[in-house]
């Protein structure tokens, strides 16, 4: 095994071997359905908040994704979290001395990192789209939709997953550039959940550069076609994507060259 | 990579800010014994110890291990093993995944982590999560991801802190096991009397600065003392004294009271001239006096020395000390064992912590 191998192996083993990610993995999947069948079913849902607008045939596959690009951002602040955690965690429960002792390239620890939260942004995204997919299918079992034409749409899905999957490479670099978990959270989520919502209202043409909005245009990939208004100033897929794997690499790169540079005392 | 494990530490310097953590500091280790580091707290031994361990980055100077930077050693973890106080644990992990994960990340192979819990006994307790283990348990888990990569040089900082009288009796017996055969133990404690019952070698650190090095023994032969003997015929033992070399002069009715000496020098005068002794303590001839003028701490900072207990509870009357000095063992390999303790210290040398470091 190379060193990075090794050091892979570990962040993952790290990831698995504790309930805390289990735990929130459970609780964006959960959330995802709960909200979901909120929007698509609830008395001033989907259907009444759209009526009269250019809101799609209920059951029809594009309402199915219009739902789930909703589901979708509830997932991702969950990648978000478990991506800050892969490299706060360490340093809150001081696990960091023992992987800096038993590997002392720092950088290649970030990296390793980097790459695991990948594939624990895929883990929030597939069960995000998971519950989508179960709620969809009742949707359109419901209705006049067929589930072939709600499975065409599986670059909406893929879509999505890399959004989640990049999203949490975003929360590692946040990560490693404060270190203290809270800061990082706070940072996170606060850009996500306060300052986004409001750049998106006053200057979108800005706020599609931010990340919430970055993964978004992946889970938009297709369906720009109007029916979703906020998806018009979206960036396209690969601009998306090329902005949230820029967010991750330059802030786990700032924080690997100051923050986890730094001594370990 | 050099045969012969060691530590190189060279002109060490590590500023924190406006703060000097450790100033220009040599010293070496080498294998076969025991080595501790000691000095009050805030001397600078931990940030020693993490510079060693590439942790800390040096401000100027070198600290190496086997002659390389730990940061570029190609197995640190199988070269060096280090029992930190300031390292953690994730508290819903498992004892065995957390060894676990350390060996994947030291390319160490998973059929050590059941041998290393088993050597410091946590063997029972490998499938529970640490956050319920006591701080005993948690300095053993830390000793088991230590040994690990079976290394040639084992770094401790404060090791005996949270264990048991027990514990730390263990704890020394397979220190000088391991030293023994042949790999470099440093070991850093604030507590003298704990420490003086494990290491052979000491380096002695003073607000950053090397105070001493060396055989502990010798160093404790540097620091001149006072005993005190009740003694049947006190000017016979005076005049012993005398043509031995050795000032003294009586107080009270029997009491002699020996300058700049020993127990052990002191006892043996006695055997010679078949003088019976009563009771016989030393006073400065402490750890903590040796300590003290080595850390150059202000004698009125320090603490009243509580003045030796005797060193037998009870007079010998009858008995003629023969051969042997009452204060039992010459000061050779185990050099404090002989001592008198320290009022309140239980013999297993468990000191309350905080007792010689205020």
């Amino acid at each position: 095994m190379t060193a990075l191998t090794r050091s892979v192996k570990a962040e993952i083993d790290k990831l698995r071997t504790v309930r805390s990610t289990f735990v929130l993995v459970s609780i964006g999947f959960f959330l995802t359905i709960a909200f979901g069948a909120l929007v698509a079913f609830g008395p001033r849902g989907r259907r009444g908040a759209m009526a009269g607008s250019l809101a799609p045939p209920h059951g029809s596959h594009r309402w199915f994704l219009d739902a789930m690009s909703i589901y979708g951002s509830i997932a991702l602040p969950f990648a978000l979290v478990l991506g800050v955690l892969i490299i706060t965690g360490e340093y809150r429960h001081k696990t960091v001395t023992s992987t800096f002792l038993a590997e002392p390239r720092r950088t290649l620890v970030v990296g390793s990192k980097l790459v695991v939260s990948v594939l624990a942004g895929l883990c929030v995204g597939v069960l995000a789209a998971a519950g989508a997919l179960i709620l969809g299918f009742i949707m359109v079992a419901g209705s006049h939709g067929t589930s072939s034409e709600m499975l065409g749409q599986y670059e909406n899905v893929l879509g999505f997953l890399a959004g989640a999957a990049l999203y949490a490479v975003y929360g590692t670099g946040l990560g490693a550039l404060f270190k203290n978990q809270v800061a990082a959270l706070i940072v996170g989520l606060g850009v996500d959940l306060v300052a986004l919502p409001i750049i998106s209202g006053t200057v979108p043409g800005v706020a599609r550069w931010l990340p919430g909005e970055a993964a978004q245009a992946l889970a938009h990939a297709v369906q720009r076609t109007g029916f979703v208004n906020t998806s018009v100033h979206l960036l396209p897929w690969w601009g998306g994507v090329g902005m949230l794997i820029a967010y991750g690499v330059v802030l786990a790169g700032l924080g690997a060259a100051t923050a986890i540079r730094a001594d370990v005392t | 990579m050099p045969s012969t494990p060691s530590i190189e530490v060279t002109s060490l310097t590590k500023r924190f800010g406006p703060v000097v953590a450790v100033d220009d500091l040599t010293f070496t280790v080498g294998p076969g014994h025991v080595t501790g580091f000691l000095g009050p707290n805030g001397a600078g031994k931990t940030t020693t110890l993490r510079a060693i361990l590439g942790l800390v980055k040096p401000t100027s100077g070198r600290a190496l291990v086997n002659g390389v930077d730990y940061r570029n050693l190609s197995a640190p973890a199988q070269a060096v093993g280090a029992v930190l106080e300031s390292s953690g644990f994730h508290p819903g992990r498992t004892a065995h995944d957390h060894l676990c994960i350390v060996a994947t990340e030291a390319g160490i192979q998973r059929k050590r982590v059941p041998e290393v819990l088993d050597l410091v006994g946590l063997g029972n307790d490998a499938g529970r999560r640490v956050g319920g283990f006591s701080m005993g348990m948690r300095q053993r888990l830390e000793l088991a991801r230590a040994m690990l990569g079976e290394p040639e040089v084992l770094v401790l900082d404060e090791p005996a802190n949270g264990l048991d009288p027990q514990g730390i009796a263990w704890l020394r017996g397979f220190l000088r096991r391991y030293a023994s055969e042949g790999r470099v133990v440093l070991v850093s404690s604030h507590l003298l009397a704990e420490a003086a019952q494990t290491v052979e070698d000491v380096v002695i650190l003073s607000r950053g600065r090397l105070a001493a090095q060396g055989r502990l023994e010798e160093l404790l032969r540097r620091v001149s003392t006072s005993v005190r003997v009740r003694a049947q015929e006190p000017p016979k033992l005076v005049e012993a004294l005398s043509a031995a070399g050795i000032a003294s002069h009586l107080e009270g009715p029997d009491m002699v009271v020996a300058e700049s000496t020993t127990a052990l020098a002191v006892g043996q005068v006695a055997a010679d001239n078949r003088i019976v002794v009563f009771e016989m303590s030393s006073s400065g001839e402490s750890l903590e006096e040796l300590f003290f003028s080595l850390t150059d701490r202000d004698a009125s900072e320090a603490p009243p020395q509580p003045p030796g207990p005797p060193v037998t509870g009870q007079p010998v009357t009858g008995q003629p000390v023969t051969g042997q000095p009452v204060t039992g063992q010459p000061v050779t390999g185990q050099p404090v064992t002989g001592q008198p303790e320290p009022t309140g210290v239980p013999p297993s040398g468990n000191l309350p912590p905080g007792s010689f470091s205020r």
